[in-house]
């Protein structure tokens, strides 16, 4: 079982500061989902607390050790980061894509284990491309491309689970399957997930805390009736909305008031 | 398919060691070969095959073959199917270092080897440790800084072997003939140096097939899976300068094999490196054969450098490669 904890963390590219002194902790079994504007630094926290990026000062650290102190391997069998975007162009099959999710598991040399077979095949199934595994990357849609390294993701099997826009331009079913699995998964595995998602209802159906970003700090964190208020939403989106209750789930439903004056 | 690679360029050996000035059946090799048959040849046969062709066979397979590879080591590392084996400065040491060997009468012969192959090795391999040095200062080297470092790198080295060259002309016939490449003039100690290097090479860059797949992905996502970026570039760079520097020191600069070897291997057998790098070593072998052959027929009983060759029929194949690959493309 491992935590993940970000302590004073602040970035910035070069003279732009982009996270001044963010602090936050994220618990295992827990889905942590970050929201913020565009540009509110919501990727770059994701990358910090990954090692993608290093921040200019504060400390990101694993079951209470230095991200930094871990080899890229170990820290691959730790942390799976599912980014944004990624080098689309090579002519590699959507299985061997998500079989290198295993690298921090294999090494250089050693074939697929029983468990490996598994794994890539149950992460396959997850996302719903079991059909389409022979198929080239090059010839994937936007959507199936995103849940192909989603899948890669889940086949790394690591405590600590990064998602930078998972549901991105899937449609309406995947969207929820997606969330509901990387819920599951959570609970099931005791994970610690962290997401960023624009959608603020989506937010508040599937993640245990939101974090709100903005003004290059976290300006929230806590459950979704706390961090979905009319005023932490115009202060973070610059965007007015009401408040009701979800008709089903009884979880905060944001209603964007439009004209927003 | 890798088997059927090999089986060609088998039967392509053959077809080399047959053609030539004195003409010897393909039967009474095999029988030679495969059968044990010492008396499937002539004595003459023999010595020829021996002590001119086998050699040069196995050189030419050897040379192709470590290109083919040091070029999916290189498109690899750049993740630019532009790269060939000589982007970040081989050839331009090569070059530098043949000159100096001939200006400076470097005659001698270490192990067998020649004083100016040695030299043409040691110049590749300096020139790469120099533009790989200056590429990584600070550790936070990208790929493009590598790329810059190597032109930078190779123009200055270029400038060098020109001013040589122009200041001792008497020598610019010798050190043209070796550098426009040539499978012509090696013995077996040639044979021996060349072999150990590129199995060497092969066997390192072959343990690294799966990190290179997973470079595909490009560098943030290959290092958020585990991928240590300066150890795995430095093993890259090291793997395929070997397998580039025997190349050069045993045929001098051969261009287009490295470039186009990897393209054909990947459009035979696919991007997984775990076959695409013996797959490229099989093209690369075969273009270098059949390119040894023209070379020493077309003008027989003169002989064209095969360098010159490689480019003059490497390049509308591969400009056929690339539009048929567009077309292929546009579609789907």
């Amino acid at each position: 079982m491992s935590d993940l904890a970000a302590d004073a963390l602040t970035f910035s590219f070069s003279e732009r500061l982009v996270l001044d002194r963010v602090t936050m902790e994220m618990r295992a079994g827990e889905v942590v989902v970050l929201l913020g504007a565009n540009g509110a630094g919501k990727t770059t926290l994701l990358q910090s607390l990954c090692r993608q990026l290093r921040p200019n000062s504060g400390t990101v650290a694993v079951s209470k050790r230095d991200i930094h102190l871990f080899s890229r391997r170990s820290l691959a069998r730790q942390i799976a980061f599912m980014p944004q975007h990624e080098n689309r162009q090579s002519e590699l099959t959507v299985y061997d894509v998500v079989s290198l999710g295993r690298t921090p598991h294999r090494g250089w040399w050693a074939p697929f284990s029983k468990e490996d077979v598994r794994v890539i095949d149950d992460s396959l199934q997850a996302t719903g491309l079991s059909d389409m595994k022979d198929r080239q990357v090059t010839q994937l849609s936007g959507g199936e491309w995103r849940r192909m390294i989603l899948a890669r993701a889940i086949a790394q099997d690591a405590p600590i689970l990064l998602l930078d826009e998972p549901t991105a331009g899937l449609d309406l079913k995947y969207q929820f399957d997606v969330l509901d699995r990387i819920r599951r998964m959570a609970k099931e595995r005791n994970l610690v997930v962290v997401v960023t998602l624009h959608d603020l209802n989506h937010a508040a159906m599937f993640g245990d805390r939101l974090a709100l970003l903005a003004e290059q700090s976290l300006i929230a964190i806590g459950t979704a009736r706390e961090v979905l208020t009319p005023s932490l939403i115009r202060r973070a989106f610059n965007f007015a909305v009401t408040i009701m209750d979800h008709p089903i789930y009884g979880t905060p439903f944001v209603v964007p008031m439009y004209p927003s004056d | 398919m890798i088997a059927i690679a090999f089986v060609c360029l088998l039967t392509l050996s053959i077809l080399s060691m047959v053609s030539g000035a004195v003409p010897i059946s393909p039967f009474g090799i095999l029988r030679w070969i495969v059968g044990f048959q010492p008396g499937a040849l002539t004595e003459t046969e023999r010595t020829i095959l021996m002590q001119l062709r086998l050699p040069r066979v196995l050189t030419a397979c050897l040379v192709g073959g470590s290109l083919g590879i040091a070029g999916v080591g290189f498109q690899g590392l750049f993740r630019n199917p532009l790269a060939d084996p000589y982007v970040i400065g081989a050839s331009s040491g090569a070059g530098l270092g043949v000159t100096l060997a001939v200006v400076l009468g470097l005659h001698t012969t270490m192990l067998g080897l020649s004083g100016v192959a040695v030299s043409a090795a040691i110049g590749s391999l300096l020139a790469v440790a120099i533009v790989f040095a200056i590429g990584s200062i600070g550790r936070s080297s990208s790929t493009l800084t590598l790329l810059l470092a190597g032109i930078a790198v190779s123009s200055m080295i270029n400038a060098a072997a020109s001013l040589l060259m122009y200041l001792n002309d008497n020598s610019l016939v010798v050190i043209m003939a070796w550098l426009m490449g040539s499978v012509s003039t090696n013995g077996w100690s040639m044979v021996m140096a060349t072999g150990i290097a590129s199995s060497i090479s092969f066997g390192f860059l072959w343990a690294m097939s799966r990190p290179m797949d997973l470079y595909l992905l490009g560098e943030s996502t290959s290092q958020s899976l585990g991928l240590d970026l300066f150890r795995f570039r430095i093993l890259l760079v090291v793997g395929s300068t070997i397998a580039t520097a025997a190349a050069v020191a045993a045929a001098g600069i051969i261009g287009f094999v490295g470039l186009i070897a990897p393209h054909i291997a990947r459009r035979l057998i696919g991007p997984r490196h775990v076959w695409l790098l013996p797959m490229s070593a099989c093209v690369g072998a075969a273009i270098m054969l059949m390119a040894d052959v023209v070379a020493r027929t077309i003008v027989a009983p003169a002989e064209l450098p095969i360098g010159i060759l490689t480019a003059l029929l490497g390049c509308p194949f591969f400009l056929f490669l690339l539009l048929s690959r567009n077309e292929s493309h546009e579609a789907t």
